[in-house]
Parts: C-alpha cells; sequence; structure tokens
C-alpha cells in the first residue's frame, strides 16, 4: 500500500462505491482516522458520486413524469369506455340478430317503410290503413320527395316548419312511447343508395317471397306497413333522467307509435336533419337505419303486439 | 422490466400503486400531487436497488413503495410542522436519512448536478454509468461503443477530470 490509500484513484472509487471487502475497508478506515487529507480526498469521490447518483435520479425522475403523463393522456376517461363498449355490443348483437353484415337479410323496398315527414296539413289527413283517404297522404308524399317507383331510394327533405311543436299532438293519440337508443354507424355498401334494385335482382324470388311476406304481415315486426316519421329536438330538451346517455356514439330518441305512425324523436345539437336530406331505411323486421347525408343511426325498435291485416 | 432496466416498468408499477399510495399521502395532510411525487421518488428507490442487486423480494412491491412513501412523508410533515419524528406504521425501508440530512445533502451535491448539466453527452452517460448503475468498465465500453474496457477507463478519467474541473470553478465564483 502506498503511504496513502488515497493516492490510488482506484482504491478511493471502489471505496466509496463500496466495492471492497470488510476486512480491507477496516484497515483504509483506521489510516483515515489519522490523515485528515486522505479524508478530504474521500469526501471529495463521496461528493463527486452522491452528486451524479442525485443528478441521475433528476432526469429518471424526469423521464417518469413525462412516461406518467403520457399515460394519462392516453387513457380514455371510464364513461367513455362503458358508453363506447356499449355500442359495440349493441351493433355486434343487432348485426349477428340480423345479419347486417352478410348472409340472408329481410330487404324491405322503401315504401313499405314509407318514411315520411308530413307537413302540418298532411298530418290531419294521416289515416290508418284500411281507413278512407288512405290513399291521399301517399299521393302527397310522392309529390313531397318528388316522383318515386318502387325500388328506389327515399330522400325525405326535412324542413323546421315541417317539425310540428309537440303540443300539437293529442295526448290521447299517445299509443307506446318509450326511450331507445341509436348507435351511430358507418353504412354498409348495401345500404348506400342505387344498391337495393341490383340487391333484388340477385335475389330473385327468394327476395320477392321474403318481400311478400313482410307485406302480409307474416313477420311480425311493428314497422310493418307503416309510416315512420323523423323529428329532431335540441339536447336541452332532454329529461334529466336521459342525460347521461349524451355521447359521440349514442342518440337518445323518443320512439312513439301514434295510430299507424311511427315516430322518432332524435335529441341531438349536431345530426342537422332540418339542413340534411333523410332516408330511413328498413334493415329487419324490427330495426331501422336513419341515414342522415355520410352518417346512419341504427335502432332496434320495440316490438308491440299488434294484429296486422 | 425493471431488472433489465426497462422504465415502462416504473409506469406500470405507478399505475398499480398510485391509489393506494396517493390515497395515503392525501388522508395525511398531503394533495395529490405530493403524492404521485412520493410516488415518483419511491419508484426511482426501487429502480436503483433492483438495479444494484440490492433489492431483496421479501414482500411485494406495493408494499416496499407504500413503506418507502410513509417514512417519507411522515418525514416532509415533520420537517414542515418542526414537531418531532413520529415512528411510521410499517418497517422502514433502508432510507432512514432525516429531512434535514437530505436537504444537507440536497445543497452539498447541486454544484455537481450543476457541473453535470454542462458535460457534453458521453461524459454524462460514461459517469452516470459507472456512479449510478455502477457498471463494469466492460458493460459501460460495450455500451457505449469503446473498443475494450481499458479505453472506457481511460474516458472516464477525462470525464471525471473535466467534472472536477467545472465543481471547482462553480465553487470559486460562489465564495465571496
Amino acid at each position: 500500500m502506498n503511504k496513502h490509500w488515497t493516492n490510488d484513484p482506484d482504491l478511493v472509487e471502489n471505496y466509496v462505491l463500496g466495492a471492497i471487502g470488510q476486512d480491507e475497508r477496516k484497515g483504509l478506515e483506521a489510516h483515515l482516522s489519522t490523515c485528515s487529507s486522505c479524508r478530504e480526498t474521500v469526501e471529495r469521490e463521496r461528493l463527486l458520486k452522491e452528486g451524479v447518483r442525485s443528478y441521475g435520479r433528476g432526469l429518471l425522475k424526469e423521464r417518469l413524469k413525462r412516461m406518467v403523463n403520457q399515460q394519462k393522456q392516453r387513457a380514455v376517461p371510464w364513461p367513455h369506455v362503458v358508453s363506447i363498449a356499449a355500442a359495440l355490443l349493441i351493433i355486434v348483437g343487432l348485426s349477428i340478430t340480423y345479419r347486417w353484415w352478410g348472409g340472408e337479410e329481410l330487404i324491405v323496398h322503401e315504401e313499405d317503410v314509407a318514411a315520411e315527414i308530413p307537413s302540418p296539413e298532411h298530418k290531419e289527413t294521416l289515416k290508418k290503413p284500411g281507413e278512407g283517404g288512405a290513399e291521399k297522404p301517399a299521393e302527397e308524399s310522392k309529390r313531397a320527395a318528388g316522383t318515386r317507383a318502387r325500388g328506389e331510394t327515399t330522400e325525405i327533405a326535412v324542413s323546421p316548419s315541417a317539425i310540428p311543436p309537440e303540443k300539437d299532438v293529442p295526448e290521447d293519440r299517445l299509443d307506446d312511447s318509450r326511450w331507445i337508443y341509436g348507435v351511430i354507424v358507418g353504412i354498409p355498401l348495401r345500404h348506400r343508395e342505387g344498391t337495393d334494385a341490383a340487391l333484388m335482382e340477385q335475389r330473385g324470388e327468394a327476395g320477392e317471397a321474403a318481400k311478400q311476406n313482410f307485406r302480409k304481415g307474416e313477420k311480425v315486426g311493428m314497422m310493418d306497413e307503416q309510416e315512420v316519421r323523423i323529428l329532431q329536438r335540441p339536447e336541452r330538451e332532454l329529461p334529466p333522467d336521459q342525460r347521461f346517455q349524451l355521447n359521440r356514439a349514442m342518440i337518445p330518441t323518443m320512439f312513439r307509435q301514434r295510430g299507424d305512425r311511427v315516430e322518432l324523436t332524435l335529441f341531438s345539437d349536431t345530426l342537422g336533419l332540418e339542413r340534411q336530406a333523410v332516408r330511413v331505411r328498413r334493415i329487419s323486421p324490427d330495426s331501422l337505419l336513419v341515414i342522415i347525408d355520410g352518417s346512419a343511426v341504427a335502432y332496434k325498435i320495440p316490438v308491440v303486439q299488434r294484429t296486422y291485416r | 422490466m425493471i431488472r433489465r432496466g426497462d422504465e415502462q416498468g416504473l409506469v406500470l408499477l405507478f399505475e398499480e400503486t398510485r391509489r393506494q399510495v396517493v390515497g395515503y399521502v392525501v388522508a395525511h395532510q398531503g394533495s395529490r400531487e405530493d403524492g404521485e411525487d412520493m410516488l415518483q421518488d419511491a419508484l426511482i428507490i426501487l429502480w436503483e436497488r433492483v438495479r444494484s442487486g440490492r433489492y431483496e423480494y421479501t414482500s411485494r412491491l406495493a408494499t416496499f413503495l407504500l413503506g418507502i412513501v410513509k417514512n417519507r412523508w411522515l418525514r416532509v410533515l415533520a420537517a414542515r410542522r418542526r414537531e418531532p419524528l413520529a415512528p411510521a406504521d410499517t418497517d422502514p425501508p433502508d432510507d432512514t436519512e432525516s429531512a434535514d440530512e437530505a436537504l444537507i445533502e440536497e445543497e452539498r451535491t447541486a454544484v455537481v448536478r450543476r457541473a453535470m448539466e454542462q458535460m457534453d453527452d458521453v461524459c454524462k452517460k460514461v459517469l452516470l454509468m459507472f456512479y449510478w448503475e455502477e457498471r463494469s468498465m466492460e458493460d459501460i465500453a460495450k455500451a457505449l461503443g469503446f473498443s475494450n474496457a481499458a479505453t472506457a477507463k481511460s474516458k472516464k478519467y477525462q470525464c471525471k477530470k473535466a467534472l472536477e474541473r467545472l465543481i471547482r470553478s462553480f465553487q470559486e465564483r460562489e465564495q465571496p
């Protein structure tokens, strides 16, 4: 050993880093107790070690904070997760049940759904099927939508004036009303405009038979031979117990069966039904798509026990 | 993950233990930020111990972290109130320096941290690997692409001397 072991920088480093054995350490410490310059050398080395470690901890802490913040930003708020999961569940459920995206399905001509927004004067003339004057609204509907042949897509221009205030509807006509929730979905190709005629051709007799069955009411579904009326209301008019449903994927909707009509009131500030063309597509006996410009809202319509002709 | 040097492991542990640890601090006069800060410090202690092989797997990681946070937070509270230190209700992990000692150490090492800021990137890495991670010269040479351990050692010597010069210059400027 040198006269002062602290003249060996490797030994000083190992001592400070604790990389020497107990016995050797005791010997070095015995010397330190008698050599003040050696103690200073060791203290300088210790300061260096602690300073570098402190610097390293600081850097690691900064990185850790940054990573934690990134993680927090990536995390989706829990209520969103629940609502998205619920929306996906409904979409998957409907698609499995009614084979939206493949396999056979009941494609119904637009006339069967008879989606319309009647004007106020037109509303007065609405009759139940089988009653006198039932043809009149149908003729007016044709005028409203332009001349329409079977197989064509129905486009309904909804103007604000066509939406009567709620108070105009007599309560005694309210047969059934309940909340349903529309799921905003993409539009599958087969539901896009212009594909129906080709699809019906492909389906041939089977498709025609399915259509006939539907018309005869053999497929029990509440939309059978009924008109669909689409209304839009601002979200602020939602009752408090329904506001929790407001999110990007679902549209709280009041379903009403009024006489022979079905009325869907969509509570949304963003759809812009008064500005956009609205189409209604029936995609199974009890589910339909409300197509607004580029997006679609899917509904499972509650089945109501009814007698069909 | 931590043993492999994967810092993402710290984030996972942070997420797993945050509720418990932050809950403790908030329940004892701290804020959520205090709690998260304490947990980050505890995770760094864990990191150092695991990386240096000094961590003994005798308890759950969450228990270990909570133990550190409890001890450190009680010290913080005692320092704030200037009251005698209350004993923690768990066995303190081996970081029993007092708040005052920690403060003195923080001030003492501040000059080294400032000097480290001025060092070039290679020197920072060499010194951090040597003093903080306690890695061998062979490891350092391999990690930083030096031809062999002797070259790494020579680089470490140069960096250390540069750091000492900087520290001296800071100390001289600070002296009246």
